[in-house]
């Protein structure tokens, strides 16, 4: 019996023993699933779909930009916050350093920058790029990091400057670099992508156009007039781009691939949509497009009335009657302006296919039209200008005459009025107001929602003042740099 | 409370549960008589001799229904009435056993004795009650560490589909709560508070010795006891996964001796406890009129305006008297229900030397109070034990249990808050909204109806435990255990959802799918030796080796791509492919352990483990960690000096200190993952790719070091029983994603950071009030209290979390997840009050005051305060047990003290969605200043909420709630069962919260309610309720019969 017993524990610890040989199985399993940076970025394909990585990262902040962007202009006032707070103060200009709108924008750019860094840093692993390929997806990158330190730099001033990929205590230290230095980025960014760029791409894609206008755009910000006028005229003349007859066909699926739009972010409906169709409708949808809506931002009477009778591009931005999507008939409409501008009969409105255009060729013939005046050639600027007002109203019957701008600041006062009417949700006003310095005058008191029967419009509250040019820098991100590394900015 | 385990039993009476609840003297008399037509036949071949005697109490009353059996047979009887009895031996050899429940086990030799009276006495301070510990047992008097037991007496007969509602509040330390009040949901289980921010803070579940069960899938019926280990020096033995405290669930097991059958049935009906202060008709048209006219005041109209069809006062601010001339419908009623609830439960045990079995099965069905909802489970159980030869034994396990749920398609407040002036019934094929009445203002969501006839959601769950051991006699001291067991799951998501006729809903569908299969290997090698009789040594060594890997397949319909309503699968719709996909993954564990205990005279107790464990989920280079745990125990009622003291049985003082772990984070968070980002040039929808965390090859064990002093008391024959311990847990190197400067690229990263401490005491208190005579009365009472705060946040000190404009803070010195906002301390009345008090910007007439913390003469971020947290301070329960002949009652109380919870679901019905509106939510408003309500609540208003209502302290409600949460009465009829030829026949009812008493300034549908998740990462929001489902008052009838 004895003997027997040994044998079992002989047997038995020999088992146990054996067993140790599991160790690597299962302490060092190999990740069948799961991608990591040792080994996703190999060959040219890799690359090419960490740009797409980069654009997806833009594609999802893109809809909900109007929150920082026109929610605080005189286009637009905040009607709903219930899921969003920190809307209500930037509604009322009472940001403070603690708002979660203004944390999540600068965390979810700086992802952004984070993505076209990491394709950056990769980009000469691979050995297998077709010719002209690595130079495309350089350029793609340096463009959209470009794009973002764009609006960093336009919301809050200098910024933090990164351009590779950082470790957690090196971003600790990493306090703010100058407005210029982030400017001086942004302009070697797109100069290298315009070179590098090809002049056709793929729909929702950067081309070497889309890094001219961008520039261009960029030197406009800076007020340097000339090299704006270059680039402006180099756009003109070596790229085909060119007004759409119809103002309506920008914002249809079937024709949002067109020669004005340079550079869309692109979306298909149901599998990669945006929700910028219904999330200004009114919360009973509309009739015929939309089953629902989340009314988060209405038109200011201010901007509602600017509008000329026979411009077409009213209706198109505004519906000031809401016909609920169950209405029985056409008699329940009733006044509640809305902006229609992203509405599209959508299968499925929160996942709108429609793209978004973010530099078209009407932006960059007012802002050509700016230069020229700047220039001293202000005939030749209201030629242009007139191109985008004879469109919106089908005739020239509108267009400016030299009468109409005697000094300098009527002219900019009429620019400045058909790129709102132009450009209205899509995110300029706000940074047209600050950067010509008329903020503080035009946002003490916007109109509201506007009662025909009694003429009056409810009163918005903005107080501007000068030191709200730039949002505060996030009071988390201050928090988790060092001490005194991330300086707030004045005024907060 | 407590149960001896008395050696194995021929009597078909030992299958009954303790003696406390049922009459002794008329079941047993019902097993005499079917026990001795047993024996009869028996006798028939034993060529033996009858012995005879009187089985007696200490103070010489006779005993009933004690077993007397003929150790290693299957011959047996029980005594009778009078305690007399009269059994068949075969020789002189013969050994008798006798055994009952709460007395000590008594051999006799028989030798040539013919007459034998034996006097059983009552078990002392629970001498040889076994505890069940991590890898072993221990006799209860041995225990040196914290470990609370509950004995399944009569539980079953509890109606819940989940048994961890049934174990809530009689568990020292452990809270356990129901978030969610749906059939079916797991409630969440807490030993000593939370240790834990990211990596889980559910203990571990040991069923019979298998770690990583799940309670879900257990039947209450099958158990045996529950043991949960509390303090770090108990865990610390299951090491890496200890930390969050372990429950060891023992399932019952077949006993040497006649095949009994036992039958367990209830079914009964349960109700919602609601709400009866919904307005409607005129009386909401009035408030919502109120409403409205304080909106219009707001944006600087004139009130006096007509309500109604006047343009002057825009739309937004009208309110069409249709509201109140339409015919009116409370939704609250219209989408609850009286349901049904039924469990049906068989089991069989029995057999003999060479093999011992136990099998049951189990269907349980519950209705959802809410329409539409149900949980069923079918469950089956067998637990087989052999005796291969004199040194071997093996042993089966198999648990496979199904269970389907379905989910009600919403909440409940989307269901309630819906407006009374829309019908419930369909029009033209749709169920109306109300536009269809009123085309603007109201509510834009789709009926009630809609949401709860028009969403089939399904979740099938099947798993099986199974394990199969060997235990091996290596010698008399030494014994070694080997066992392969392996947990299977498979759950199983559909979810469809559609408009059915209300064509503003979009249909959608999905599946999901996962699958895992963990597998775990114990090889345990055990010795035992007494020396001079005084030093008791014990030692065990063993290794431990565990893999899971596991499948999840999730694929979604394109929004409205469903050809027709008829089929509801995915095949009749187009796939989504960007939410279309599958992935692999695994985790591995390998733990070595060993423990050592020496006992010397039974008086000085000492014990102490070591278990390191390696862990595939962190880098490589700190994979391992170390969990070494030492305790000890003085029996001071041992000592001479105190031996003289009859009156006390049993003292006993206890130290212990451990360590433990937790590594409950994901699979390969420690590797820079690189994850899909898509993207759509050329409208074509790709995969791109992008990183999306940002590694960490430092990730390692988050540990917990806790020490526990207790001790325990029994007095007067242990009558009075109470045992006391305080503890101190501090789990450092917590892993969170702890937040990062956002310039990296990442919010967050998972990291090992910070400390957390969790301090309090436990009590327990068990007494026998009445012991003797007809009447019995038992009763037991826990309490605990815990307190929890953050010691470190690794270089930051603290963080602020908004969730509805309400802060979720970790501050250094506050409990985790504190509440954290201003305080209100009034209403605005005017705007001159308003200019002479500091004020949050832009407030108006009817917004809240809130407290100047700083004192600076203005309101902001500064000023706001810890205002409470979502964690009970103090639980309590308490349950008595009396009996009178065949009648007995079990009443069970429990409470739970000092939690907050931020009641943010009322605000839906305060006006704010101009949808229902609660009476008692709407008359002490602030409407205007000659209508100011009661001074403390504000204007409550949709436009307001975030600025200036749930950034205060308005909406967090005190949570303590007392409960008298079950009353199990039942009647035993042994004549009956007698003449049915059953063993015996029991009949109960039970009902399950019975009275809820709370704070009557809670306004919610349970006091435990949560909607918005507990603690799980850094971002938690715990306490949130956005429309808990209510507790449900549950009456069943049931019987339980066997033979």
């Amino acid at each position: 019996m004895n003997i027997i017993r040994k044998t079992y524990i002989a047997g038995l610890l020999a088992a146990g023993l054996t067993l140790t040989s599991c160790e690597n199985l299962l302490l060092n399993p190999v990740p069948e699933s799961v991608l990591t940076t040792t080994n996703a970025f190999s060959n040219a394909r890799d690359l090419e779909l960490g740009v797409f990585g980069v654009y997806n990262r833009l594609q999802a902040r893109v809809p909900n930009d109007f929150v920082l962007m026109e929610v605080p202009s005189d286009n637009m006032y905040g009607e709903y916050f219930a899921t969003a707070p920190g809307m209500d103060a930037i509604n009322t200009l009472d940001v403070t350093s603690t708002n979660a709108k203004v944390n999540s924008f600068w965390q979810e750019t700086y992802n952004g920058i984070f993505r076209a860094n990491l394709v950056l840093a990769n980009i000469e692993v691979p050995d297998d790029y077709i010719a002209g390929k690595k130079e495309q997806l350089i350029g793609e990158s340096k463009f959209l990091r470009a794009y973002f330190y764009f609006d960093l730099v336009r919301l809050f001033g200098g910024v933090p400057k990164v351009t590779e990929i950082i470790g957690i205590t090196d971003a600790t230290q990493i306090g703010r670099a100058t407005e210029q230095e982030i400017y001086d980025l942004i302009v070697e960014d797109l100069t290298d992508a315009m070179s590098k760029l090809p002049k056709t791409v793929e729909q929702g894609r950067a081309s070497q156009g889309a890094a001219t206008a961008l520039l261009a755009k960029v030197q406009v910000y800076r007020e340097n007039w000339a090299a704006a006028k270059t680039l402006l005229e180099k756009l003109n003349s070596e790229f085909d781009y060119q007004l759409l007859a119809n103002y309506g066909d920008l914002f249809e699926i079937a024709t949002e691939v067109n020669k004005e739009a340079i550079f869309s972010v692109a979306y298909v409906g149901g599998t990669n949509g945006h929700t910028l169709s219904y999330i200004l409708l009114p919360n009973g949808g509309v009739k015929g497009y939309s089953n629902t809506g989340s009314r988060v931002g209405r038109p200011t009477w201010d901007l509602h009335k600017a509008f000329e009778e026979g411009d077409t591009r009213f209706g198109q931005t505004i519906t000031e009657n809401h016909l609920p999507w169950n209405a029985q008939s056409e008699n329940d409409a009733f006044w509640w302006p809305y902006f229609s501008k992203w509405m599209i009969p959508a299968e499925i409105a929160a996942s709108s296919g429609l793209d978004i255009p973010l530099l078209r060729y009407a932006d960059m013939v007012l802002l050509y039209a700016e230069v020229l005046h700047k220039s001293g050639d202000t005939e030749k600027a209201l030629t242009e200008l007139n191109k985008v007002r004879a469109r919106a109203f089908k005739s020239a019957a509108h267009n400016y005459t030299m009468s109409d701008v005697p000094t300098a600041d009527a002219f900019m006062d009429v620019l400045l009025n058909e790129r709102r009417l132009e450009l209205a949700v899509e995110n300029n006003r706000w940074f047209d107001l600050v950067r010509t310095g008329k903020f503080v005058e035009k946002l003490q008191t916007v109109q509201g929602e506007y009662n025909p029967s009694t003429g009056q419009a409810v009163p918005v509250v903005r107080q501007a003042k000068p030191f709200m040019k730039y949002f505060p820098i996030p009071w988390e991100q201050i928090q988790l740099s060092g001490k005194d590394v991330l300086v707030q900015n004045e005024g907060y | 409370m407590k149960k001896k385990i008395t050696p194995e039993s021929a009597c078909v009476c030992s299958s009954l549960p303790g003696p406390n609840i049922r009459s002794r003297r008329l079941v047993p008399t019902v097993c005499l008589l079917l026990m001795s037509m047993f024996v009869s036949v028996v006798s028939v071949f034993a060529q033996g001799r009858t012995v005879r005697g009187t089985v007696t109490e200490a103070n010489g009353d006779g005993l009933p229904g004690v077993n007397i059996v003929v150790k290693g047979t299957t011959t047996g009887t029980v005594s009778d009435v009078s305690g007399k009895y009269s059994i068949e031996v075969n020789s002189a050899n013969d050994v008798l056993v006798y055994s009952f429940v709460g007395y000590l086990t008594q051999e006799v030799a028989v030798g040539n004795q013919g007459v034998i009276n034996v006097e059983l006495p009552v078990s002392q301070a629970g001498l040889d009650e076994i505890v069940v510990i991590g890898y072993g047992t221990r006799k209860k008097t041995s225990v040196t560490s914290s470990i609370t037991k509950l004995e399944n007496k009569n539980l079953e007969q509890i109606p819940d589909s989940r048994i961890e509602n049934v174990l809530a509040g009689r568990l020292a330390g452990v809270n356990i709560s129901n978030g969610r009040n749906r059939p079916g949901e797991a409630p969440s289980i807490r030993v000593r508070g939370l240790g834990s921010i990211s990596a889980g803070n559910n203990p571990l579940i040991v069923v019979d010795g298998f770690p990583g069960g799940d309670l879900g899938t257990l039947n209450m019926n099958d158990v045996e006891s529950i043991e949960v280990l509390k303090d770090a020096s108990s865990t610390a033995i299951y090491g890496s996964r200890g930390a969050s405290g372990v429950i060891l669930v023992t399932t019952k097991r077949g006993k040497e001796g006649k095949t009994s059958l036992d039958v367990n049935a209830y079914f009964g009906v349960s109700k919602a406890m609601l709400f009866n202060d919904w307005l409607t008709g005129r009386e909401w048209y009035d408030y919502l009129a109120r409403y409205q006219n304080r909106e219009f005041v707001w944006a600087g109209g004139d009130p006096s305006l007509p309500m109604f069809g006047d343009a002057k006062r825009p739309q937004s601010y009208q309110v069409n008297p249709l509201t109140y001339e339409l015919p009116q419908t409370i939704w609250q009623d219209e989408v609850m229900q009286t349901a049904t609830t039924q469990s049906y439960n068989v089991s069989a045990s029995g057999g003999n030397d060479k093999a011992k079995y136990y099998v049951s099965g189990v269907y349980l069905d519950e209705e959802g109070t809410m329409k539409t909802a149900y949980y069923k489970k079918l469950g089956v159980r067998a637990n087989v034990d052999m005796k291969i030869n004199k040194f071997m034994n093996l042993g089966i396990e198999l648990s496979p249990s199904y269970s389907k749920r379905r989910l009600a398609g919403s909440n409940m407040v989307n269901l309630v808050k819906y407006p009374p002036f829309v019908g419930k019934d369909r029009i033209d094929g749709a169920y109306p909204r109300t536009a269809y009445y009123i085309p603007s203002g109201h509510s834009g969501q789709a009926s009630p109806y809609v949401f709860l006839y028009g969403t089939e959601n399904f979740v099938n769950y099947f798993s099986n435990i199974g394990r199969a051991f060997l235990d091996i006699k290596l010698s008399n001291d030494l014994t070694f255990k080997t066992s392969l067991g392996s947990t299977i799951g498979f759950s199983e998501g559909n979810n469809w959802s559609g408009g059915i006729g209300d064509k503003g809903v979009n249909t959608t569908g999905s599946l999901s799918d996962s699958r895992s299969i963990n597998t775990v290997n114990e090889n345990i090698l055990n010795y035992m030796k007494t020396f001079n009789e005084v030093h008791s040594f014990g030692a065990m060594v063993g290794a431990s080796y565990q893999r899971s890997i596991s499948r999840s397949v999730s694929m979604a319909a394109v929004a409205n791509s469903f050809n027709n309503d008829k089929v509801k699968t995915l095949n009749n719709a187009i796939i989504n492919p960007s939410a279309t996909t599958s992935s692999n993954s695994e985790w591995g564990l390998i733990s070595y352990f060993a423990r050592a205990n020496y006992d010397y005279k039974g008086k000085y107790l000492l014990e102490a483990s070591f278990r390191r464990d390696g862990s595939s989920r962190f880098g490589p280079d700190n994979k391992w960690g170390n969990f070494p745990s030492v305790s000890g125990a003085w029996r001071v009622s041992e000592e001479n000096f105190l031996k003289s003291v009859p009156a006390i049985s049993e003292l006993k003082l206890k130290a212990s200190y451990g360590v433990t772990g937790n590594f409950n984070i994901g699979n390969f968070q420690y590797l820079g993952t690189v994850s899909n980002a898509v993207y759509s040039p050329g409208n074509v929808t790709v995969n791109g790719i992008t990183q999306t965390s940002m590694g960490n090859n430092e990730l390692s064990w988050e540990k917990t070091k806790g020490y526990n002093l207790g001790f325990e008391l029994s007095v007067i024959q242990n009558r009075f029983g109470l045992s006391f311990d305080y503890y101190r847990n501090r789990t450092t190197d917590m892993l969170y994603n702890v937040n990062i400067p956002a310039i990296t690229g990442f919010t967050s990263t998972i990291s090992n950071t910070g400390a957390v401490e969790n301090r309090g005491i436990d009590i327990e208190l068990n007494t026998k009030n009445i012991v003797s005579g007809n009447f019995r009365w038992n009763s037991s009472f826990n309490f605990s209290h815990n307190t929890n705060e953050v010691i470190d946040l690794g270089g930051v000190d603290e963080r602020v979390n908004d969730y509805w404009s309400m802060g979720f803070l970790l501050r250094k010195g506050v409990p985790m997840f504190s509440y954290y906002g201003y305080k209100m301390i009034g209403v605005f009345q005017n705007e001159t009050q308003i200019e002479n008090t500091p004020h949050l910007a832009g407030s108006k007439p009817g917004n809240p005051i809130v407290q100047d913390t700083n004192g600076d003469g203005k309101i902001d971020p500064n000023d706001r305060v810890v205002l409470g947290s979502f964690m009970p301070k103090s639980l309590l329960g308490f349950t008595n047990e009396f009996s009178y002949k065949n009648l007995d009652v079990s009443i069970f109380v429990q409470a739970s003290l000092g939690a907050k919870m931020f009641n943010a679901e009322s605000q839906y019905y305060e006006g704010n969605t101009l949808g229902a509106m609660r009476r008692s939510r709407v008359e002490n408003q602030w409407w205007s200043e000659s209508e100011p309500g009661d001074g403390m609540t504000p204007a409550l208003s949709l436009n307001q909420l975030f600025q200036f209502n749930t950034n205060t302290d308005y909406y967090l409600e005190n949570a303590s709630y007392m409960n008298l949460r079950s009353i199990n009465i039942g009647y035993n009829l042994p004549k009956v069962a007698e003449k049915l030829k059953m063993s015996n026949l029991r009949l109960y009812g039970s009902v399950n919260n019975v009275l809820v008493i709370k704070s009557k300034y809670n306004a919610a549908y349970n006091p435990e309610g949560t909607t918005q998740g507990e603690v799980s990462g850094i971002n938690s929001t715990p306490g949130v309720n956005l429309g808990s489902e209510p507790l449900n008052r549950t009456f069943v009838f049931g019987v339980n019969f066997g033979f």
